[in-house]
């Protein structure tokens, strides 16, 4: 199996070292933590994209792609993600373990921590036209997230929900911010960024961790001194922010309606609750033997499919369901009665089937080198020191009674539903 | 039973061979969650000529396809009923060249192995349930006749071949297989499923010893005589430059097919075609990288190599607002390397490229299991690769190019949008 180690490779440096032999691949990544509602965050999405096209040692597009099959077939791809109320912005790149460069070959993951590192900290100038085409292609990024109507609606109800949040901010940022970043600016912006923000790197594969901390540590000299980094925090209340239920209804030309309510726990991963939690969001409507899936979808017919997710930095939570335009108000009578249900009792089967598939679904992370890489970026970019295989310890003490005050803590807050106006 | 290691690639293969003729090859993942199990059938679409007993056969197009379908039908039911109760979760796929049958699971393998081996080698036809199946199949159909990207492989292989049975679609069409009644279907299983023409591959936890039991007991104890096949004479040349259909696509979508000749060492073909294919157009390619420039492709393009038995041909595919243009430009570089152009370092570096693409491939069970069930039915084991790889000299690709670039060797095929005005 594997284990997991935390190094620091200098201020402001973090790394993560998970070490397996099991995968073929191994796995690297970089990622800087930014505060989502800052001002800048349009210019901090476009940078990745920008910084591909414009490192010193690699200029442009088709020299990255010549020293990817160098590295027989490596991958690295631009990221921004939004964990809780930060943004992270940075790279991820795969190559084949070492042990399987042909005879006589090798170096594959110091060659790719040095490609990383001199796309990463060593550009050479942003030039004007890989700024507009990167900003043109982020542009469509950002317009096509209406295009998947399941998760464009939990995102239409969340920044309904936290209207004066952070978290309702887009994390590939503003269309009309993005088209007015110019080269200048974004330089400018790099420049703070890499001075400031904490950076946090990953690696899952084979290495021993004291060999991949010496490569990271020889690929990143060029990281300037970091002034005091700052790791961005996120608010999780508890109490909603008015008094009565919110309700937004919005229409768009689809069949199909889709009615997602919001829920506040106020429980993070911080917290001692957050194991309860996890399964409470399992019973309720994160498997195929959960309430929602069960009653709502299978014995009431009422949606095509209903489920929840939870956002472990938040502390919030999303039902998600597509229906029938007409059935709104008996399909969020049947959810919220299932929550209050919940909050009444669980029986003691509903959470081991509960336990066994969250559990089952953790370990499957360890296959895969990509899983991984998400779990533990998000938790370094938290400042949470729980490992994997931590988190399932701790889901195997929680009892029904744990889960029952976890429903209890969920308020629903906002719900929203984008109704079809026929397609 | 036989251990074949492979240190290069850390990993190996157990493998023997019953009484009856049945192949078993077995690839030990012992901290693998999932267990990967196929029985494959050397018996694709393309085979509907063949001798049995002395009796030449000729069969109708989609057979293969259809008895695929016809085999999970059991006197006692239907197996995928028995693996979902199982929690297993099965499928199967007809090609070109093979029919495979599958089962992932995580627990209880091997109940859910007995089932695999007892549906595919007892066939159950009735003349009410192969009416019926005609329906389902014909739907099928109907929905691949509304890919674009089926159509245009379909397209390509019809200019390629004027005799040779791959340029029929593998499912057939509702008219090819209006006429498929139950003595067709008994006739092809008792040719095709017989113990000596399946191969039996198992990658994850297992216990070989059982494995082997299994087999053994529940798979025919004697094996039919394999029957003779026959594809016809093909002629050298394309039997068509250019083939065009026209469907609902935003913009063109092309396939350049480049006729090679049928292979003396296919499994050592198949690879040098993939790389000479590379060579002309890969990702970090000098003709890529133009064309990208020019507009001329996007990220969807793709080289790829297709070989099968009594052919062989390369392809390049995508979507471009002018495949001729595409078309120009790759025929004159085929013709650019024919004549000596091909650069060591771009040879170089696509053969490490593939070479990594095939180990990353290795990371999944499943993927592992296919390419075994590829690899067996040309006389090579899927971890060959290895040596292979580094035994391909550059005049190995060049001739394979030279070959590609032999005047009116060539098909287009193209899914051009409508025109304006029709439906």
């Amino acid at each position: 199996m594997d284990h997991t180690t935390r190094v620091s490779l200098k201020d402001g440096i973090g790394l993560t070292c998970v070490t397996t032999k099991q995968s073929r691949t191994s796995c690297l990544s970089a990622m800087l933590a930014l505060p989502l509602g800052a001002e800048e965050r349009s210019k901090s999405a476009l940078l990745p994209y920008v910084l591909r096209g414009s490192s010193r040692a690699y200029p442009g597009a088709q020299a990255v792609a010549v020293q990817l099959d160098n590295l027989y077939g490596a991958r690295l791809e631009p990221v921004v993600r939004k964990r809780g109320e930060l943004q992270l912005v940075g790279f991820v790149a795969d190559v084949i373990d070492e042990r399987f460069a042909m005879p006589g070959e090798g170096d594959l993951f110091a060659g790719t921590a040095r490609l990383l590192a001199a796309l990463l900290l060593e550009p050479d100038g942003f030039s004007a036209e890989t700024v507009s085409r990167e900003a043109e292609q982020l542009c469509a990024r950002i317009a096509a997230l209406s295009d998947d109507k399941r998760s464009w609606a939990v995102r239409r109800m969340y920044q309904h929900m936290c209207a004066h949040e952070a978290y309702s901010a887009v994390e590939l940022g503003d269309i009309d911010r993005v088209r007015a970043v110019t080269p200048a600016q974004l330089e400018a912006h790099y420049r703070d960024v890499i001075r400031t923000a904490p950076l946090e790197l990953f690696y899952c594969g084979s290495l021993p961790p004291e060999t991949v901390a010496q490569q990271l540590r020889d690929a990143m000299q060029a990281r300037p001194a970091v002034q005091a980094p700052v790791r961005p925090a996120t608010q999780a209340p508890r109490a909603p922010q008015q008094a009565a239920l919110r309700e937004v209804t919005e229409e768009e030309a689809v069949a199909q309606g889709k009615l997602t309510i919001g829920l506040r726990t106020g429980i993070t991963a911080f917290d001692d609750d957050y194991p309860a939690l996890v399964l409470f969001n399992a019973c309720f409507g994160g498997t195929t033997s959960s309430r929602l899936f069960c009653t709502v979808r299978e014995k009431l017919s009422l949606c095509y499919y209903a489920s929840s997710q939870t956002d472990k930095l938040k502390g919030v939570m999303a039902v998600s369901s597509g229906i029938e335009n007409d059935s709104e108000p008996q399909a969020r009578a049947a959810i919220l009665h299932q929550l209050e249900d919940m909050q009444r009792a669980v029986t003691g089967e509903e959470v081991e089937a509960a336990r066994r598939s969250v559990t089952a679904s953790l370990r499957a992370m360890h296959d895969s080198p990509l899983a991984l890489e998400s779990f533990y970026q998000t938790q370094a970019a938290a400042g949470l020191a729980e490992s994997l295989d931590e988190l399932i310890a701790r889901i195997q003490t929680v009892t029904a009674d744990d889960v029952c005050r976890a429903a209890q803590k969920a308020v629903p807050d906002t719900v929203y539903f984008l109704k079809g106006a026929g397609a | 039973m036989t251990t074949i290691s492979y240190p290069n690639l850390d990993d190996c293969m157990q493998t023997a061979v019953l009484e009856n003729g049945l192949h078993l090859y077995c690839i030990p993942r012992e901290t693998s969650a999932k267990t990967f199990a196929m029985l494959a059938v050397n018996f694709g679409s393309v085979d509907c000529r063949f001798a049995l007993d002395g009796q030449n056969h000729s069969v109708t197009p989609g057979i293969a396809h259809f008895l695929e379908h016809k085999m999970f039908e059991e006197q006692d039911g239907n197996a995928l009923q028995k693996f979902t109760a199982l929690g297993a979760q099965p499928n199967a796929f007809t090609s070109h060249t093979m029919t495979a049958y599958h089962v992932t699971c995580t627990d209880r393998f091997e109940e859910c192995l007995e089932i695999l081996l007892r549906f595919v080698t007892t066939p159950y036809f009735t003349e009410q349930n192969v009416e019926k199946e005609k329906g389902i199949i014909g739907q099928e159909i109907g929905m691949l006749d509304d890919t674009p990207g089926w159509q245009a492989y379909v397209g390509v292989l019809e200019g390629l071949y004027a005799a040779h049975p791959v340029r029929i679609s593998v499912a057939g069409s509702r008219e090819s297989i209006a006429c498929i009644d139950p003595e067709m279907l008994n006739l092809c299983h008792r040719a095709f499923y017989s113990p000596a023409n399946l191969a039996l591959i198992v990658c994850g936890r297992y216990s070989f010893d059982r494995v082997w039991e299994l087999a053994a007991r529940i798979t025919p104890k004697t094996s039919a005589r394999i029957a003779a096949r026959d594809y016809g004479d093909e002629p050298a040349p394309a039997a068509q430059a250019y083939v065009e259909r026209r469907m609902a696509v935003s913009r063109p979508l092309f396939m350049l097919g480049c006729k090679d000749t049928p292979p003396a060492r296919p499994y050592v073909r198949q690879l040098t075609g993939e790389l000479a294919a590379e060579c002309v157009c890969g990702r970090s390619s000098p003709l890529y990288h133009a064309l990208y420039n020019r507009g001329l492709i996007d990220r969807t393009f793709d080289a790829d190599y297709f070989r099968f038995p009594g052919g062989a041909c390369a392809i390049f595919s995508g979507e471009s607002r002018d495949p001729q243009a595409v078309r120009a430009a790759l025929e004159g570089e085929l013709r650019r390397i024919a004549d000596g152009g091909l650069d060591d370092a771009v040879f170089a570096r696509m053969k490490k490229a593939l070479y990594g693409s095939y180990v990353r491939r290795m990371n999944d069970p499943a993927e592992v299991c296919r390419m075994q069930a590829e690899a067996c039915f040309s006389g090579a084991s899927c971890f060959d690769f290895a040596d292979v790889f580094p035994s391909i000299s550059k005049e190995d690709v060049v001739r394979r190019i030279r070959r590609w670039s032999a005047e009116g060797g060539t098909a287009l095929s193209v899914v051009a949008p409508q025109k304006e005005g029709q439906a």
